[in-house]
């Protein structure tokens, strides 16, 4: 898969994954349009920003990813889509370079900057007779030096626990989209 | 009588009568419906279409096959109501052969069912199907031609078929290439004259295909895209010209602003006050030649004076990512427009003519345009060694029985109930068929052909002549597909 070839070992992660009764064509186009308010710790959150700031939540969240500096670091049709960006544990509002493609994620090299992927892989899988999808929503996150590795290592039981949440939020809302039943 | 023979043949549950259904099957995308099919079958093996041919030849009735119906060019509309129309998409058998590098397929596969198979095996079609491959068929496809995915390296959808198997007027199987010989496999195309080509963008004119020997190629594991901006047209086609004779990118296209303003509202915000982008897709077996081949596209995507600067490539990723998901979003635009699509089929150096003439079409057409709300899209894409040039007409209409089974549930909610709008759909009509008419004054042809284009009045004489001779070899009582390719 994409995300194992550009993540190195030392990167941490976690991968969750729901199996949906469906052909894996629904998914990725599903995927796409899942709105904030549909992952409940994202609507706590709105409810606190959105009279500060009206445009949040109007658009996908898939789509605030690409606003937000993700971008597209390969595909496999109809069974992966793999994301990139470069951003900084610290100084969170200091302008953040954009890489734009996979060559230029590993070229990236200022120290202080952690660089992070997100997978949504799909494989098609048959149970108890029925055709559907194993959806994963895989993350991995690096340091450029070891500095900024060190300061992954001690963010990460948080920011493993806080994915997980959301990975899981949004397998459930993919899962309530494709699955009106479930 | 035939009803009767039918289900005797393939199955009661498999002959349709219903009105509505019989509708349904019988039109397709473009607005301008022919006749309904008086009986519909959907046949769910080679033999039992070979079967189906047969009875209705021995009954002197028409029959027309039908693909996954997503077309727009009235190639499986019945031009006479006696008709029995044959549904396809119940054959649905993949043979994957990876070791002879070929899969057979029955003619209803989907080119997205064609992909999941064969990719389960770390192998894929050199072409993989067109953006509206979730529902476009094999079958049918090889019947009209097409091209976009991986087209830049390997051409169109003929391009990369071995053999084919048709049933003909009397219910006897040809198969075409090696897979003719007695003891052989579809393995080529070619053993003496070269029958496959007869039967490809035929638009079912011959007779009816039953099941295709496709190429295989390796699963490619490494991909990357780049893509430009440019202030006009000619810029961006200038770099897509000199890219697409190096043959190093699968796909090349050029989109316009208006279909800017659509993919901003997925997501792409990069493309705001983007005039015109051209965007490559790459493929190889590891990143090193991919990426060799992305630095070359760089190159001339920001070569010095020809205005380009380079932008996210997450566009035609993501349209990768998904590949067959493109034909759903063009079903119903978001306020409710029906899209149609002309195309022409150019040389490299008849492209910047053919934009140029639509754009003055356009222009001498602005007032009607405006007051019934009519928009135009382009799309340019290549294909190996040519150019498609492909406009979309839109206009606001009722959507019609395909698009309210297929559209997304939110486009026919919304949009499902909209009457007709016959004064917008005689403008838009009528303008895809000037922008038909320009195009091939200017010596541009046409995948597609079905019974819209102007096939016909566009041969020379002897050409369409030895045409019609050997549909009389196949089908001397014009009951295949009668009116497609104007014969």
């Amino acid at each position: 898969m994409l995300l194992e070839q550009i993540a190195p070992d030392t990167a941490l992660g976690r991968a969750d994954s729901r199996w949906l009764p469906v052909p894996p064509g629904s998914v990725f186009a599903e995927l796409q349009k899942i709105m904030p308010d549909e992952i409940p710790m994202v609507k706590l959150g709105l409810r606190v920003a959105k009279p500060l700031m009206p445009f949040v939540g109007d658009k996908p969240l898939y789509a605030q990813m690409l606003d937000a500096g993700f971008a597209v670091m390969g595909v496999m049709p109809l069974r992966e889509v793999l994301l990139g960006r470069v951003g900084k544990l610290t100084g969170v509002f200091a302008p953040e370079p954009r890489v734009r493609d996979k060559r230029a994620l590993n070229e990236y090299a200022v120290p202080g900057h952690v660089k992070t992927v997100l997978a949504f892989q799909l494989a098609q899988e048959e149970r108890d007779g029925v055709k559907g999808t194993l959806v994963t929503f895989a993350v991995r996150i690096w340091g450029v030096d070891a500095k900024a590795q060190r300061l992954i290592k001690l963010a990460w039981p948080v920011g493993n626990a806080f994915g997980g949440k959301f990975a899981s939020a949004w397998l459930v809302a993919l899962d309530r989209r494709l699955s009106p039943t479930s | 009588m035939i009803t009767d023979a039918l289900r005797a043949a393939i199955g009661a549950a498999n002959v349709i009568e219903d009105a509505a259904e019989r509708e349904y099957y019988s039109w397709d995308l473009s607005q301008e419906p022919l006749q309904v099919a008086e009986i519909v079958v959907r046949p769910g093996s080679a033999e039992e279409l070979a079967a189906v041919v047969r009875i209705a030849h021995e009954q002197g009735i028409p029959v027309v096959p039908r693909g996954g119906g997503i077309s727009y060019t009235q190639g499986f509309e019945p031009s006479v109501a006696e008709t029995v129309l044959i549904d396809t998409t119940r054959l649905k058998t993949i043979e994957i052969n990876a070791e002879d590098s070929v899969v057979i397929a029955d003619a209803g596969v989907t080119w997205e069912e064609l992909y999941l198979a064969t990719s389960a095996e770390g192998v894929r079609t050199p072409y993989f199907g067109p953006l509206s491959g979730r529902f476009a068929t094999v079958g049918g496809t090889l019947s009209q031609n097409s091209l976009f995915y991986g087209s830049g390296l390997y051409g169109t959808s003929a391009d990369i078929t071995t053999g084919l198997e048709v049933a003909g007027v009397d219910g006897k199987v040809l198969r075409t290439g090696s897979w003719a010989h007695r003891n052989g496999s579809p393995f080529s195309r070619y053993y003496g004259p070269d029958l496959t080509s007869l039967f490809l963008g035929d638009t079912g004119a011959l007779g009816v295909k039953t099941r295709a020997a496709l190429k295989l190629i390796p699963l490619p594991m490494a991909n990357q895209a780049v893509s430009f901006a440019y202030d006009t047209f000619e810029q961006a086609y200038a770099a897509l010209h000199e890219a697409a004779k190096l043959e190093i990118a699968a796909e090349l296209f050029i989109f316009d602003p208006a279909n800017h303003a659509i993919y901003r509202k997925l997501g792409f915000s990069f493309l705001e006050g983007v005039e015109w982008s051209l965007h490559f897709t790459v493929e190889g077996i590891d990143d090193a030649i991919v990426d060799a081949s992305v630095d070359i596209l760089r190159g001339i995507g920001t070569r010095p004076g020809g205005g380009g600067r380079e932008i996210d490539p997450s566009l035609p990723l993501a349209m990768r990512a998904d590949p067959f998901g493109g034909g759903l979003r063009g079903f119903v635009g978001s306020e409710g427009h029906v899209r149609l699509p002309v195309h022409g089929v150019f040389p490299f150096s008849k492209v910047p003519a053919a934009q140029r003439g639509v754009v003055d079409l356009i222009a001498r057409n602005q007032d009607v345009i405006d007051r019934l709300d009519l928009r135009i899209t382009f799309l340019t894409a290549i294909t190996r060694g040519y150019c498609v040039f492909e406009p979309v007409v839109w206009w606001p209409d009722s959507i019609g029985p395909y698009r309210a089974r297929h559209a997304p549930e939110d486009a026919v909610a919304r949009f499902g109930s909209v009457p007709p709008n016959l004064e917008a759909r005689a403008a838009g009509t009528g303008l895809r068929r000037e922008i038909a008419l320009l195009m091939s004054s200017l010596g541009g042809t046409h995948l597609q052909v079905g019974k819209w284009y102007p096939y016909r009045d566009s041969l020379e004489p002897a050409t369409y002549e030895t045409v019609a001779a050997v549909k009389h070899a196949f089908d001397p009582r014009r009951l295949v597909n009668p009116g497609s390719l104007g014969l």
